[in-house]
């Protein structure tokens, strides 16, 4: 048995130490807003925080998160209403939206860093999450209004 | 691991019984609304004039959209179709998913003709309800029905009010209308103006319910290992290996079914997704690759130019080609090469089933349901009716999901299970198991007199055929294939000959976002701009004279409710050019490239703006975009599918590449098979042209002016004619 600290909470699962947390948090927390991409790292669609710092939940043990703080997009806030979420309604940012808790979970991380990041911190933060609806340019336009800064990409 | 905590109002609930159930994916307000249960949620509501309408006394007002939401805005534009005539806000309606059923005509997502085929049939729906209530409210009051007026979910006459809710029950008593009135468009409040896609709340909550996050009590994963070559065999698998894997349930072997769809696979079956990844890991099975195994992306391509050296089948006839080319000045000749390639949604595809006895139960992000319990039926040999499809989010799809090949998967494993199952596919297996956009090569030839004046167009194109992945679906290129961007081809050429061969392939072929359209626009554009190049013209002159007078144009086939007018053509290229600045100067080694295209009905232009550095690296600076698809239905959709088709389109030239290595695809993941970034997007500016009465493709028309208009600005810039995609690997310095 391992225990987690998931949004908050202390969770225990039974899983294989080796298991990446992805499929720890959605088999067997139940908690199904992080998604699976590409299981390797390339896509971003599986991004949690983990200590603050934006990690890719399909390289991630669960053993590995063992004892550090896990925030999913679950637990970004409790009724939607974090800025960066607000701020990806109001730019009617998702097409599909599959890939946008993970683009969101990197948007907070980028914020929390650089509060007004400039078009080439916005890249540079988001470059590692893939959206194949092309969505990127409401991304970047969520990402300034949450950063209260005019300009967007569109 | 049996474990599995939920949160529970996000969780699916026991269905009692399969008929009569629905899933709802979302509401647009209050989130405890947003419950995916089967069943439990869908009260009748007393008043029900047709399939799409629901009320109850409570005043709730119950829309089913019958079309899938894959990232288009299909679900909110049904809603806003069925919302403008019914007269209720948006944001106080409950939306329910339907289920597979033909009474609700075609629910088939595809083809951009979601809001083109129904722009008339939900209004319709919508009115009728309408005219009932507002019927049942001037009977209630002893007055005309046409004193009374609706609005916001009441009917009104002068002080008077009363709400749906409240006329529910009077007004299913009342006969419905065959013909209601609809409104004028000038009339429509709804219709026309920006709507956030309905479920964009519970996406960025992370509690859309994707195929991928369907969970049911008892629910068994499946992985899936399949023949890496189509047509092969299983010889061998350690079962007992992958049975090792804590967590894992059951192995079982999967035989292609008859229809074609599925391939040779073991499976294995777990409590979660990595313990079936890791069993399927230790499966170690010993394939018989069959007969495919010796074709390579060389003898792919070889069969297609083989094919296209020599005269092929006549597509379409117009004057004498090979009198203008005998009489000619000059011929000029192009060869245009374009590879496989695959969708790469962000969600792989994922189907989840349950099956009873002779009853199945379907979840599935797909985009044809009814095609998923055709297939599943006849895979499990029951009755269709036995068959319940509920339909979640897709995740992406661009016609992959029009395939129902995991959900029969899903079904024939819950049967031999004897448990729930969910067919997972990885991105491996969703680059490795697709049914493929086809490879294609074509060859142009233009023929010149004296004076450089065109006599003569000449276009031969050889992809394989989408029917050739079904037994009975025959190796030729259908009328409908030819009529995406081949026969349609709008210049006057005053004599004409199109053909197309047939070629066999090797991998399954399918629809993916645009068709054919991708290659037969790249290749005519692309064409018409060097044509433009070699007698000395301006590309936007030459295309628009080549045009010439407005005309309807008679030759694809097509629904002649909407026939092709070359007058909106020239109309979205003229706008384009001009929001560009077409004809500017530029600085060295940054280009312009024009191109347009007309497709689903729709007519859309760009312009690209890109350079290209000393080092050969290409940068993409801006897009114009205009396009007529008719009255507009959401604009806030329109501009969002042409970003997204801009970053496919733009994808798909740099990079989009599917191989073959002894049978097999030799690429797997995001590595070998990159998608644009967001620091690949241009800046994007779209103008919008309303023309004619009825609305037409908005999901796919975009992506296919998006090759040439680059390859076009990539020659601008360069003075290199890329003829061969993907852009990667060659030398654009």
């Amino acid at each position: 048995m391992i225990t987690l600290l998931v949004n908050g909470k202390r969770r225990t699962v039974d899983a294989d130490p080796s298991m990446p947390l992805l499929w720890a948090l959605r088999d067997l927390l139940g908690l199904r807003g992080t998604k699976y991409g590409c299981g390797v790292g390339l896509c971003g669609s599986c991004t949690i925080h983990m200590d603050g710092v934006p990690v890719r939940s399909c390289l991630t043990t669960v053993e590995s998160a063992s004892g550090k703080a896990i925030t999913t997009i679950e637990g970004l806030s409790e009724d939607g209403d974090h800025p960066v979420q607000q701020a990806w309604i109001e730019a009617n940012a998702p097409q599909c939206g599959y890939c946008h808790p993970g683009q969101i979970m990197s948007a907070v991380a980028l914020l929390e860093r650089t509060p007004k990041p400039t078009a080439e911190e916005i890249d540079v933060a988001m470059a590692g999450n893939l959206c194949r609806c092309g969505s990127y340019l409401r991304i970047r336009e969520a990402i300034y209004r949450a950063a209260g800064s005019e300009g967007g990409g569109s | 691991m049996s474990g599995i905590t939920k949160v529970s109002r996000r969780s699916f609930l026991q269905t009692t019984g399969l008929a009569g159930s629905a899933l709802i994916l979302g509401v647009r307000s209050g989130r405890a609304a947003f419950l995916p249960v089967p069943g439990a949620a869908s009260p009748a509501g007393v008043f029900e004039p047709n399939v799409f309408v629901g009320i109850g006394e409570d005043g709730v007002v119950r829309l089913t959209v019958h079309r899938q939401e894959m990232g288009q805005g299909a679900r909110t534009a049904c809603c806003m179709l069925l919302a403008e005539e019914l007269e209720v806000d948006l944001d106080d309606v409950k939306v329910i998913q339907a289920l597979a059923d033909p009474k609700y005509g075609s629910q088939s997502t595809g083809g951009s003709t979601t809001v083109r085929l129904n722009w008339l049939p939900l209004r319709r729906a919508g009115a009728a309800a309408r005219e009932m209530l507002v019927e049942a409210a001037a009977l209630r009051w002893g007055v005309p029905a046409a004193d009374c007026s609706a609005e916001s979910g009441a009917v009104l006459y002068g002080s008077e009010r009363l709400t749906y809710g409240e006329l529910a029950a009077a007004a299913a008593e009342l006969p419905v209308p065959d013909d209601p009135a609809l409104k004028d468009m000038a009339e429509f409040k709804l219709i026309g103006t920006p709507q956030r896609l309905l479920d964009t709340e519970d996406m960025v909550r992370g509690e859309a319910v994707y195929g991928y996050d369907v969970d049911l009590p008892d629910l068994l994963i499946a992985s899936v290992e399949r023949s890496p070559v189509p047509k092969g065999s299983v010889l061998g698998y350690d079962a007992d290996a992958a049975r090792a894997v804590h967590g894992v349930v059951d192995v079982i072997a999967l035989e292609p079914i008859s229809t074609g769809l599925t391939n040779a696979g073991v499976a294995v079956l777990a409590t979660n997704t990595w313990a079936a990844m890791q069993g399927r890991t230790a499966l170690d099975i010993e394939w018989e690759p069959g007969p495919l195994a010796t074709e390579t992306s060389d003898s792919h391509r070889g069969r297609l130019e083989e094919i296209a050296s020599r005269p092929g089948k006549a597509a379409r006839i117009e004057g004498d080609y090979d009198a203008a080319a005998g009489a000619a000045d000059r011929v000029i000749e192009a060869t245009y090469h374009a590879p496989y390639a695959v969708h790469a949604m962000m969600e792989p595809p994922a189907a989840t089933a349950r099956v009873d006895g002779d009853r199945c139960e379907v979840w599935s992000a797909t985009q044809a349901p009814q095609w998923t319990a055709g297939e599943v039926a006849g895979a499990l040999g029951i009755p269709g009716e036995n068959v319940a499809v509920h339909v979640t989010l897709l995740g992406g799809a661009f016609g992959r999901k029009s395939k129902p090949d995991y959900a029969v998967e899903a079904a024939l494993l819950a049967r031999k299970a004897g448990r729930p199952v969910k067919v997972l596919f990885t991105r491996e297996d969703e680059i490795r198991h697709s049914f493929y956009h086809p490879e294609s090569y074509q060859l142009l030839r233009a023929t010149l007199d004296t004076e450089g004046n065109p006599t003569g167009w000449l276009h031969r194109s050889v992809f394989p055929a989408i029917g050739w992945t079904f037994p009975d679906g025959g190796a030729a290129p259908s009328d409908q294939e030819l009529g995406l961007g081949l026969t349609t081809m709008p210049y006057r050429f005053p004599n004409i000959r199109i053909e197309t061969g047939t070629v066999p392939s090797s991998v399954r072929i399918g629809w993916m976002r645009s068709v054919c359209n991708m290659f037969h626009a790249t290749a005519v554009q692309s064409f018409m701009d060097e044509l433009a190049h070699e007698t000395g013209r301006d590309p936007v002159e030459f295309h628009m004279e080549m045009l010439g007078a407005p005309r309807i144009l008679d030759v694809d086939g097509g629904d002649s409710q909407f026939p092709y007018d070359t007058g909106r053509l020239k109309a979205v290229g003229e706008a384009v050019a001009e929001m560009a600045g077409w004809g500017r100067e530029m600085p060295d080694r940054r280009g312009l490239g024009f191109a347009m295209h007309y497709s689903f009905y729709s007519y859309a232009a760009m312009v690209a703006d890109v350079s290209v550095n000393t080092e050969g690296e290409l940068t993409v600076h801006q897009v114009d975009i205009a396009i007529d698809c008719g009255p507009v239905v959401n604009p806030d959709a329109i501009e969002a599918q042409m970003q997204g088709a801009v970053a496919m389109g733009m994808s798909l030239a740099r990079y989009g590449e599917i191989t073959l290595r002894e049978g097999a695809v030799v690429q797997g993941n995001f590595d070998d098979y990159p998608v644009a970034r967001m620091s690949e997007m241009p800046k994007i500016n779209l103008r919008i042209i309303q023309t004619g009465t009825v609305p037409t493709g908005i999901g796919e028309p975009g992506v296919p002016p998006t090759m040439p208009a680059l390859m076009n600005a990539i020659f601008a810039a360069t003075g290199k004619r890329i003829r061969d995609l993907p852009l990667e690997g060659q030398d654009l310095g």
